[in-house]
């Protein structure tokens, strides 16, 4: 049976824990935050409408076989918004899930081997690869079972799931570069050397609001060795890679900070330690692309004349004799249940490897033989659905999901994509020209609908009229993609949303009227493109007052006015600093209060104190259920250690009896320089603290604690991750270099976890027993 | 056997008097007034968009849909229309499901003699 990828035997058991989490999130023992942090990294992410989710799928190498995607479809049916949704990363989402149907689609899942992991959250995520790879006739080889070999281990490697941030990775299978691998973290591109395969490395490069093209890593490395670069890639993120900022802790941005020498050189030093460890090499399974068909199936006449005008548009000859790869063009995305499944029970009769998720948010079908091109040309020409009847430009624009359900989105780019898609097949051009043009756009400045790889791209902003907000977007133009050569696309202008539709009709009818007289498309920007947008922005400059024309500021396909009243934060960055912002946000709104001559002063002092005492145990592996916990651990970790000066010992007291109910919390009135003293104490020793944790003041450990014994011995079992992991790691700043710790560990993910990122510390592991009823016993000896 | 209750909270003369547990948005609760008892379920309507569901007395009376979660028209023509309804939407309110500005600006001055009870059981 064909699978894209293998999933990691701890897999039930985080699904188990993920589910107690759930409902200790619906009982109100967990927050938001912190179930933001754990969810994300589970692929769940929450909707604009709060308590409504999507669920994102891994599909390595964009690979999803005809039985996984039609139980994606009747998942969706039943749990979701009856829609599969495809994505930019070459991979599919279930919307509008319930939170009580979280655990349940995602187990689901897993009966046909797909995984929720990592769909977000600061972990490896999809793996990319050249949407025709292994059936393109230009292939310098099959990169696909790259991404899958890679994709099977890196998945079972504890130490993608807790990285600085998310780390991207793509294949291309030839120097177009068509998994725009500059465009990522890592960048692996087919080539030969003295006939041997290898790679092109690129790394460092990613898109968002800061876009970095990617850097040459590595001229040739031989193709086996793609998992030494990652992993020694990976580690040396891991190590050095900023955890405090998550605005600015992406791979680029440690480029940025190390510049190349440095950052060469730690990768170096990593990969070199495992690059000649042939054990490590990656073990290819080819791919089977040799038709499959049953002979019995009966060759369909195509039901109408427009099949030779559909096959010259969608269908390309593979490097396979008389087999065809084909496009599906979905409408934003969106594969609705029928048509998800009436497509798979045809095309699972040609075999499991036939279907590819393309960044343009198509379907892509592969090792069709040329005679049954009618059979798939009847089904999808009946979708529900679908822009099957349109010049691919059509179904080539590529738009995000936006504010529609996008926490982050301002915008609405699927109605926009509408609203130009009406414009333009209501208009003489001629799409068919335009086959291969990008016209990208995102609902905000985050690129997740891949406005800096466009032809012509926009991403949304607000724009304002008299204090009155309207929808608007930048205008892009001009990138240019193949490896070594990448450049992204230049920001232009800007124009109002309901412009854009007449103005990007306008720009195509310009640039048909003279593609002629050009070499290419970048030619023609160059000599003329950039003034024609330039000057049709111009031409586009009128905005109606809101009085006058209320509609044009409402966004397509919205219902009011522009509005960012539920834009909230991103998701998938979250984690401990998210958790710290919590109580530092309580912090500043309750010394307002105080400023302010709250007449509750009492409420407002307890918040502080209790806010400032718990801000940082996070830091410390520490999670308290209660609020004296938070008073009692403070005291403990933070006064003992003199972390925070003795002077604020008493009233860390006075709140734990507050917090108690012993004491009255208007006894805090008559401490309120005390308390405030605190909270700025809390907050300079935050501000001290490094990318790693470390504050700048040396805890100062209890002497009694400072054991010279051989043997430390602590007890992990029944602690969950990360904290074992800081636990652990707090006690090896006690003790002395070359004395051992042995811990206990729970098996499964503890036991996955906890020894690589202590390895990672630099200390040694020495030992690793598990013990006749489950658990571990590490034996670790301080660096 | 006994129902576990998640939360629980009495709403008198409009006020906020007695609280009890930790409220979750997403999960079924009730509002019970002198007048009428309304079951709330956080569900998928048949266009599979995710709404709130109200019944009163068993029957369903409206679905409210993202992001205010109360009908178009304003608190006053809606009241007027459904007297008993008030407990019901000043509910709303007070459990922070509904962010409309006209809502909470009605129930400012207009809650007075409010009495009714939440209850939320056990959910997962």
């Amino acid at each position: 049976m064909l699978r894209f990828y293998e999933i990691a035997d701890t897999i039930d058991q985080e699904v188990n824990q993920f589910e107690e989490d759930i409902k200790d999130f619906v009982a109100g023992t967990i927050n938001p935050i912190k179930f933001k942090a754990i969810r994300v990294a589970h692929g769940v992410y929450e909707q604009r409408q709060e308590h409504t989710y999507m669920i994102r799928i891994r599909c390595a190498a964009g690979g999803i076989t005809p039985d996984q995607l039609r139980k994606c479809s009747e998942l969706g049916e039943q749990y979701g918004s009856g829609e599969v949704h495809f994505t930019t990363r070459r991979e599919v989402q279930l919307h509008n899930v319930l939170i009580q149907d979280i655990a349940t689609v995602i187990r689901e899942l897993l009966t046909v081997d797909l995984s929720t992991r990592g769909g977000g959250g600061n972990t490896i995520r999809n793996i990319l690869t050249s949407p025709n790879s292994g059936v393109d006739k230009e292939d310098i080889f099959d990169v696909d079972p790259y991404a899958i070999e890679l994709t099977s281990r890196m998945v079972k490697e504890p130490d993608s799931w807790n990285l600085p941030r998310k780390f991207k990775i793509a294949f291309s299978n030839n120097s177009k570069d068509t998994a725009y691998t500059q465009a990522t973290c890592l960048g692996f591109v087919a080539t030969k050397k003295d006939g041997q395969n290898g790679f092109e490395v690129y790394c460092a490069g990613g898109m968002g609001a800061k876009p970095m093209v990617g850097h040459l890593l590595m001229d040739f490395v031989p193709a086996e060795k793609a998992y030494q670069v990652t992993k020694a890639l990976k580690v040396m993120f891991d190590k050095h890679g900023n955890r405090r900022s998550k605005f600015s802790n992406r791979l680029k941005f440690l480029w940025k900070k190390l510049q190349r020498e440095e950052f060469v050189s730690l990768f170096l030093e990593e990969y070199n330690k495992i690059s000649s460890d042939k054990s490590l090499d990656l073990k290819i399974v080819d791919l089977d692309n040799t038709p499959k068909i049953d002979a019995s199936v009966k060759v369909e006449t195509p039901k109408d004349d427009k099949f030779d005008i559909w096959k010259d548009r969608y269908c390309l000859a593979q490097k396979q004799d008389g087999l065809y790869c084909i496009k599906i063009p979905l409408q934003l995305g969106d594969l609705v249940t029928n048509d998800g499944l009436s497509l798979t029970k045809l095309v699972e009769l040609f075999g499991e490897n036939t279907i590819r998720c393309d960044r343009a948010q198509n379907i892509r079908l592969r090792n069709i033989p040329e005679a049954y091109l009618g059979n798939i040309y009847n089904c999808v020409s009946s979708f529900e659905r679908s822009l099957v009847e349109h010049a691919s430009f059509i179904g080539n624009m590529i738009n995000c999901t936006g504010a529609q359900t996008c926490k982050l989105g301002i915008c609405l780019p699927r109605g926009l994509s509408v609203a130009i898609r009406d414009k333009l097949v209501s208009s003489n051009l001629d799409l068919d020209r335009l086959a291969d043009f990008r016209l990208n756009m995102s609902g905000c400045p985050n690129t997740c609908g891949l406005h800096h790889i466009a032809d012509l791209g926009f991403f949304g902003k607000v724009a304002r009229k008299e204090g009155q907000m309207y929808p608007a977007y930048y205008v892009l133009a001009g990138a240019r993609v193949a490896a070594g050569e990448t450049k992204y696309a230049e920001k232009l202008n800007e124009i109002a949303s309901h412009h854009i539709p007449n103005f990007v009709h306008d720009f195509l009818q310009a640039y048909l009227i003279n593609a002629d007289e050009y070499e290419n498309y970048q030619e023609y920007l160059e000599d003329e493109g950039k003034d024609v947008i330039k000057s049709l922005c111009e031409k586009y400059s009128n905005v109606p007052l809101f009085r006058d024309d209320e509609s044009f500021y409402i966004d397509f396909g919205a219902t009011r006015k522009l509005s960012l009243d539920e834009m909230g934060a991103a998701e998938c960055s979250a984690g401990m600093f998210d958790m710290i912002d919590v109580d530092r946000k309580v912090i500043r709104r309750a010394l307002k209060e105080i400023d302010a001559g709250a007449e509750t002063a009492e409420e407002s002092l307890y918040s502080i104190a209790f806010s400032s005492t718990r801000m940082l145990l996070v830091t410390r592996g520490l999670d308290v259920k209660r609020d004296e916990q938070a008073f009692q651990s403070f005291d403990k970790h933070f006064v003992e250690t003199d972390l925070i000066s003795k002077e604020f010992r008493s009233v860390v007291q006075l709140g734990e009896l507050v917090a108690k109910g012993d004491l009255d919390k208007s006894v805090l009135i008559g401490k309120k320089s005390e308390i405030i003293g605190l909270s700025s104490a809390v907050n300079e020793l935050y501000t001290s603290m490094d990318d790693s944790l470390r504050f700048k003041k040396e805890a100062v450990v209890p002497e009694a604690k400072k054991t010279d014994a051989n043997l430390i011995e602590k007890d992990f079992r029944g602690v969950a991750c990360p904290m074992n992991f800081v636990k652990t790691k707090l006690v090896l700043e006690m003790i002395e270099s070359g004395q051992n710790l042995q811990i206990l560990l729970d098996d499964g993910e503890p036991i996955e976890n906890v020894p690589n990122s202590i390895k990672l510390e630099g200390h040694k592991i020495l030992e690793q027993t598990k013990k006749p009823d489950g658990h571990w016993q590490v034996l670790i000896q301080k660096k | 056997m006994e129902t576990i209750n998640q939360y629980q909270a009495d709403i008198k003369n409009g006020k906020l008097v007695n609280e009890k547990g930790s409220f979750f948005r997403a999960a079924p609760f009730e509002v019970r007034s002198e007048e009428a008892v309304y079951t709330i379920e956080y569900i998928k309507d048949h266009e599979k968009e995710v709404v709130y569901s109200v019944k009163e007395d068993g029957q369903r009376i409206g679905e409210y849909e993202h992001p205010f979660f109360v009908p178009n028209e304003g608190p006053e023509k809606v009241i007027a229309q459904f007297s008993k309804s008030s407990s019901l939407f000043h509910a709303f309110v007070v459990l922070n499901i509904t962010k409309h500005k006209d809502y909470r600006r009605y129930f400012e001055s207009n809650s007075d003699g409010l009495k009714y009870t939440i209850t939320q059981k056990k959910f997962l």
